[in-house]
């Protein structure tokens, strides 16, 4: 356990101050335009009293690159704005600020190459972009690549340098998922179809074409497709290809053309490395050999989209699911592959699909489309995301995608419950599997499926958001306000809401807490999840809840949390019920009332889980109904035994005055005798 | 009809009470004479007396033979003759004595089973009531339901 992970005795109120214990944020100091969209502000190192720094705000529903800042903490990248810390701050009253998780990056130390909202500016010279731009860029993303690193929101508008002949250095991309910011023309098509927080973290071939665009914008000097919808930018790169929609009629300097061509490659595998590119002239002659796509001799016609190629109607299918199913099950795609496309091998591939599909199963008719069009997108062309039901996404994308969904779009937040359901990813990958690794891909959409079927508070969608997005707020209504990212966060923030007036702020334990500790903690016990999510136990309620919170204060280490434990102690009575023992429960009330004051769960919970106590209660309770029936058992036989007594009384009063008669008259016998 | 054991063993002694009623008028008179003067209340309780073993009569013969002893010891100074034992026996102060010790002894045997009866269902109530009240402590502890037709 990381030893930031850990709760305080002063409630993480000092962890609230400074990020990761030392970055301070100047929030008098706004930086406009510095992070690539998102709002940053000047920071601080206090610890070493180094400048240069920025806070960049992360928007709560579009949660931070958390496996990025992980491999950032081995020290940051040359050319690159490398994020150093990362944490949550809580506005003071006194002080002003925000409430909000931040990424503490390296600050730019130039303006960007374009400022947001500028459409056209004076073309770029050819040396100054191999130079400052592209040599640079492409080193820097070497540097990247070589860490594991991509970076996804590679774009002029966060591409800085100080003045002309300096060198670009990459703005931030941490704090936001990857490319979740990028404009279509950036980003491939496969990527801009997606979902914006869908898209995955793609592969530093990515970063090479939205490099290779960033170049071709900056020599063009206007932005191409200007106010084009990012629906139609994607259709005009599969249509036409990437290079040829973005270029259109325009003229190039020669090595710019040769470079950009090779960098918008639509076969991630066809474009340069970033080590290539730093060697413009190596670069500039690498030619890769990329077939045409086949064309087909008239157009296929899916709902809106017609397709001339493989390509296209891949992406047709995917756009116009419902049409596209139609088509796919009546035969007319299967026609058209053979006979207008005449990719006979093709037709047969995807018609084994069709034919699997359209035999009839258990599964909901919706969802048995959307796998047909999916397994088909992926077929007819494997370069695609995974398409389900008119959304697209990188299953990498998941995650994010499902944090930015929930709570928006109802909509697609079900098509990705469908997708996790059906094991989507896992059929995709199988579809596909020359370009991914379906063994895994099965795997995890075997697991996330389970997670997501989990009945209680254990698992579903909330569950699954916390486990792919390590770095999400816990988003319970409670703790709106408020802002809980880690585990060791959230018993102080709890305390704080159960100890304002009345606790009017808590209200127990909701699903999202839950689930938010469930994900975060390996100690969550199912059966308290499970508990959680019935209702009708009250008593069994509070006590999986008092356990779940024990095990996060015991886990972190965490101090006294006296008002909550009070809340809880309020609410343990009814679990005490289960002592038969009248002597022993109220013991047990006492202790418990005594324990809330001191803010320990764990104390308290084990007064109400307390096996051998139980047993001890339970034994004693047989021992008492026992002596009952025994008791039982004497006061009827002592009520039966009138008749019995009063047989006994005349035999002994007959008996005993015999025997009293029968000795008087020994003693007058031997009184006479011996007179 | 055949007569049964018991009643065979009742003439019996019957049979043996006459003998020796006999064989004392005959050898003893005037002991006989006291006797039955002194005992007399004795003898019709146990001729009376319904109980098994006649264990009523018992106590008051017993105690009338006690009263009987010293008169008996004063006719053996007289000589043994019916006129001493009469006048012995109808002596008032020996008189009373014996039939007054009979009489009491014969209350004595109807009272003593009452009393003793008092006593017996006093200490069974005593307990019945301290059971009642271990019982209505384990009520009280465990939630354990009244007995039938008690309130607690």
């Amino acid at each position: 356990m990381a030893a930031d992970d850990r709760m305080d005795d002063r409630g993480g109120d000092a962890a609230s101050r400074l990020i990761g214990g030392a970055f301070d944020v100047n929030f008098a100091r706004p930086l406009d335009g510095a992070a690539g969209g998102l709002p940053a502000w000047e920071a601080i190192d206090r610890r070493e009293g180094r400048g240069g720094l920025m806070a960049v705000e992360v928007a709560r529903q579009f949660p931070a690159r958390a496996g990025e800042l992980v491999k950032f903490q081995a020290g940051p990248v040359a050319g690159v704005l490398s994020p150093l810390a990362h944490g949550v701050l809580r506005a003071e009253g006194g002080r002003g600020g925000r409430t909000g998780m931040f990424v503490i990056c390296q600050a730019p130390t130039g303006r960007a190459l374009l400022a947001p909202g500028v459409a056209s500016f004076r073309p770029w010279d050819e040396g100054t972009l191999l130079r400052a731009v592209l040599r640079p860029a492409a080193l820097a993303l070497e540097q990247l690549h070589v860490r594991g690193i991509t970076h996804r929101a590679i774009r002029p508008q966060n591409l800085f340098r100080l003045s002309g002949p300096d060198p670009v250095v990459l703005g931030c991309a941490w704090a936001a998922p990857p490319a979740s910011m990028q404009d279509a023309i950036y980003e491939p098509p496969y990527s801009a179809m997606c979902l914006p927080a869908g898209r995955g973290n793609g592969s530093t071939a990515d970063d090479v074409y939205a490099l290779g665009v960033t170049i071709l914008v900056l020599a063009l000097g206007r932005l191409p497709l200007a106010g084009a919808e990012a629906a139609a930018v994607v259709q005009q790169k599969i249509d036409l290809g990437s290079y040829a929609a973005l270029v259109g009629e325009e003229r190039l300097p020669p090595a710019i053309q040769d470079l950009v061509r090779g960098m918008l490659a639509e076969d991630p595998e066809h474009r340069p490395a970033p080590a290539l590119l730093a060697d413009t002239e190596v670069a500039r002659g690498r030619r890769v050999a990329a077939r045409p796509p086949r064309r087909a001799q008239k157009v296929l016609e899916i709902g809106a989209q017609g397709a001339w190629t493989a390509r296209s109607l891949a992406f047709a299918l995917a756009s116009e699911p419902a049409a596209g199913t139609q088509a796919l099950r009546n035969g007319g795609v299967d026609r058209w592959l053979r006979r207008s496309l005449g990719d006979s091998a093709l037709a047969a591939r995807l018609d084994e699909v069709v034919r699997l599909r359209a035999a009839p199963t258990e599964t909901a008719g919706a969802r048995e489309d959307a796998a047909l069009v999916m397994r088909a997108s992926a077929i007819l062309d494997p370069l695609a995301p995974l398409c389900w039901d008119g959304i697209a996404l990188w299953p990498d994308g998941l995650g994010p995608a499902l944090a930015a969904a929930d709570g928006e779009d109802g909509g697609v937040i079900a098509k990705l419950a469908d997708i996790i359901g059906e094991q989507a990813a896992g059929s995709w990958g199988t579809a596909r599997a020359e370009r991914s690794d379906p063994a895994n891909l099965r795997l995890d959409a075997s697991q996330y499926r389970g997670l997501l079927r989990q009945r209680g508070f254990g698992g579903g969608v909330p569950r699954l958001r916390y486990v792919l997005n390590p770095l999400l707020p816990c988003r319970s209504a409670m703790l709106q306000a408020d802002c809980v990212v880690r585990l060791s966060e959230l018993l102080p923030v709890l305390e704080r809401l159960a100890g304002d007036d009345g606790a009017r702020g808590f209200t127990g334990i909701d699903h999202e807490i839950a689930a938010f500790i469930a994900a975060r903690s390996e100690l969550a016990g199912e059966t308290d999840l499970m508990a959680l999510g019935e209702p009708r136990r009250a008593d069994q309620h509070a006590v999986a809840a008092l356990r779940l919170l024990a095990s996060v204060q015991d886990r972190m280490r965490g101090g006294a949390v006296p008002a909550l434990a009070r809340w809880f102690g309020q609410r343990m009575a009814p679990a005490l019920q289960v002592f038969q023992g009248r002597t022993r429960r109220q013991q047990r009330e006492t202790a418990l009332a005594e324990l809330s004051s001191l803010g320990r769960l764990s104390a308290m919970l084990g007064l109400i889980d307390d096996p051998e106590g139980r047993a001890v209660d339970r034994r004693d309770q047989a021992a008492a109904l026992a002596r009952v029936q025994t008791i039982d058992r004497r006061i009827d036989g002592l009520m039966a035994a009138a008749d019995g007594r009063a047989a006994l009384a005349a035999r002994l009063g007959q008996e005993g005055m015999a025997a009293a008669a029968l000795l008087a008259l020994v003693w007058v016998v031997m009184t006479v005798l011996f007179a | 009809m055949k007569a049964t054991p018991i009643r065979r063993q009742a003439s019996g002694r019957i049979w043996m009470v006459g003998l020796a009623c006999g064989v004392g008028a005959a050898v003893a008179p005037g002991v006989l004479a006291m006797v039955a003067i002194l005992l007399g209340p004795a003898g019709l309780a146990f001729f009376t007396d319904p109980s098994p073993g006649r264990a009523k009569a018992r106590p008051v013969l017993l105690l009338g033979a006690a009263m009987a002893i010293s008169p008996m010891m004063g006719l053996s100074g007289a000589g043994f003759g019916v006129g001493s034992a009469i006048a012995l026996a109808c002596e008032p102060r020996v008189l009373a004595l014996a039939w007054s010790a009979q009489g009491a002894a014969w209350m004595a045997v109807e009272l003593a089973p009452w009393v003793i009866r008092l006593m017996l269902d006093g200490t069974a109530r005593a307990q019945a009531m301290a059971l009642r009240r271990a019982r209505r402590g384990i009520e009280a502890e465990w939630g354990v339901p009244p007995r039938e037709g008690e309130d607690g």
